[in-house]
């Protein structure tokens, strides 16, 4: 049923800051993927660009092959929550979604379905204007199902959102990947991402930082720490191997970036070194993207 | 995605939401209004012109009614809506035009009915071809709105250009000594009433054309205003 996004060199160039910057990836149907960034690191702009709002300064980003502007009939294919509050204050909730519906000559009573699906219903004669931040947020999502889309995108959903209402969220993302649809889920919130995304891809400053699943992300930015009388020698051959090393705080130890430990000793056995120590430091969700959006920037910063 | 189901879904976002009955009040306040002083001023046998009768119509309710149809496009931009419209129909040309028609249809049929009404309120007699006049301008009035509002985006500035220049600005102009006989036969507004025989602040010029010709004029400056905003809106990000 799914559809898969893919993108290819996107990028976005908002006068001498690169937006996005040749960004290359695609989200598959069937698992939710999140979408991490600090923010500011591109990730609206590009689910803008997805969507055919923005146009992308080069590459391309296609739904099922298709630019989504080529789209017959859109909202069949992609339903988006952008901003919880794209609405007309004063129109009601079901007019709001009523117009939606028109432009795709969906029948009137999917919109009464929406509204049950979302908890709506009781306020469907309410002005949109009068409604809390959840709630809106609801109305969006309502809005984003109502062609019963395989492809879906939602920015940012729980921005704001009581923990009631995150867990409705996440939930309903999960059914949605469930039942075969691609989801494509931002967020800045990584604990909420480690409970709802199988996979991750992670953005800093509009690079692609990893294309992953989550246990593979968090793997990747662990480290392991070294003891070793012969610290030098172990630092030479671990640079031979290209692999990253950092001082630890105490100064007969190592810290060896993005391998297993089982690697550190191997190498370290072939090549005679005494090890006194080696400890595999797991991080949470949450360090991993610290350490990996940090070196971004850094990278970033000295070029 | 049909033309048709776009505009209905137009017609279904202007009649949700409370802007055209404020308008419509305001237009009929404006006109009727207007048209019942100018008739209590009338003394004599001959009753008051239909033309006279109109102009509050023609003068202050058709730039309301302007504003109106500038704030269906302005309002979305100022709310975000608008990244819903246009992920709903991504064909921006396809939008606009919609929002023009049902914009157009509404302006011209309630300007249609406010003449009237103005011209019996006034004891004035119909005079259908005035009406009719003051419908199609109206209409190419409300094209001018959203043409206008898609270019600006802002509600405030959509509103002071809409009331500034048929009111002012082009009063102004065209009553400058020195130049008004140059630039005042080419007021866009100016041709309007012309055309639709209202006069208003304007002196009467030598006019290139006919009173055909004004409307053709006036058409030609909405048209333009209207491509100018499609391909603006066209190569916008949203």
């Amino acid at each position: 049923m799914g559809a898969m996004i893919e993108l290819a060199g996107l990028t976005k160039v908002f006068g001498d800051t690169r937006a996005v910057d040749d960004l290359t990836c695609s989200i598959e149907p069937g698992v939710v993927t999140g979408f991490l960034g600090p923010n500011g690191a591109g990730k609206t702009t590009t689910m803008r660009m997805i969507l055919g709002l923005d146009h992308p300064t080069a590459g391309t980003a296609t739904i099922d092959g298709k630019p989504y502007r080529e789209l017959t009939d859109p909202l069949r294919h992609v339903g988006a929550l952008l901003e919880a509050r794209q609405t007309h204050p004063n129109r009601s909730v079901r007019a709001h979604l009523r117009w939606i519906a028109a432009t795709h000559r969906l029948p009137a009573n999917r919109v009464d379905e929406v509204l049950d699906m979302v908890g709506l219903a009781t306020v469907a004669a309410k002005k949109a204007g009068t409604l809390s931040l959840g709630m809106s947020q609801r109305l969006g999502i309502a809005a984003a199902l109502l062609g019963d889309p395989p492809v879906l995108l939602f920015d940012e959903p729980v921005n704001g959102l009581d923990p009631e209402g995150i867990r409705w969220v996440r939930t309903l993302m999960r059914t949605l990947a469930g039942e075969g649809r691609t989801v494509f889920v931002s967020s800045h919130l990584l604990a909420e991402m480690s409970n709802t995304a199988d996979r991750l891809v992670v953005i800093g400053r509009g690079k692609l930082i990893a294309s992953t699943t989550v246990s593979e992300f968090v793997g990747r930015a662990d480290t392991v720490r070294v003891r070793s009388p012969q610290l030098d020698r172990l630092r030479e051959v671990l640079s031979d191997a290209d692999i990253g090393v950092d001082d630890d705080a105490e100064a007969s130890a190592l810290l060896v970036r993005g391998v297993a430990s089982e690697v550190v000793g191997e190498l370290a056995a072939r090549n005679g070194i005494t090890l006194h120590e080696l400890t595999s430091q797991q991080v949470s969700l949450e360090d991993a993207y610290m350490k990996l959006t940090d070196e971004a920037v850094q990278y970033r910063a000295a070029t | 995605m049909s033309a048709v189901a776009v505009l209905n879904a137009e017609r279904v976002k202007l009649t949700t939401t409370r802007s055209p009955l404020w308008s419509a009040i305001a237009v009929a306040v404006l006109s009727l209004g207007l048209a019942a002083i100018q008739a209590s001023t009338v003394y004599g046998p001959r009753p008051l012109e239909p033309e006279k009768a109109a102009m509050g119509v023609a003068v202050f309710g058709v730039p309301v009614l302007m504003i109106l149809s500038a704030l269906t496009v302005t309002n979305e931009y100022r709310s975000g809506l608008i990244r819903t419209t246009f992920m709903a129909v991504p064909n921006r040309t396809l939008v606009l035009a919609a929002k023009a028609t049902v914009a157009a249809a509404f302006s011209s049929f309630y300007a249609a009915v406010m003449a009237a009404a103005s011209i019996v309120v006034a004891h004035s007699h119909l005079e259908w071809r005035l009406v009719g006049g003051i419908a199609l301008y109206a209409a190419l009035a409300a094209v001018v709105g959203v043409a206008v509002g898609a270019l600006l985006r802002a509600s405030a500035g959509a509103v002071a250009v809409l009331l500034l220049w048929p009111l002012v600005a082009e009063p102004l102009l065209g009553n400058m000594p020195n130049i008004s006989t140059q630039v005042g036969p080419y007021l866009p507004f100016g041709n309007a009433f012309r055309f639709i025989d209202v006069t208003w602040l304007y002196p009467y010029y030598a006019m290139p054309w006919g009173p055909l010709g004004s409307i053709v004029y006036f058409a030609g400056v909405a048209a333009a205003l209207f491509v100018a905003a499609l391909v603006t809106v066209n190569r916008r990000d949203a």
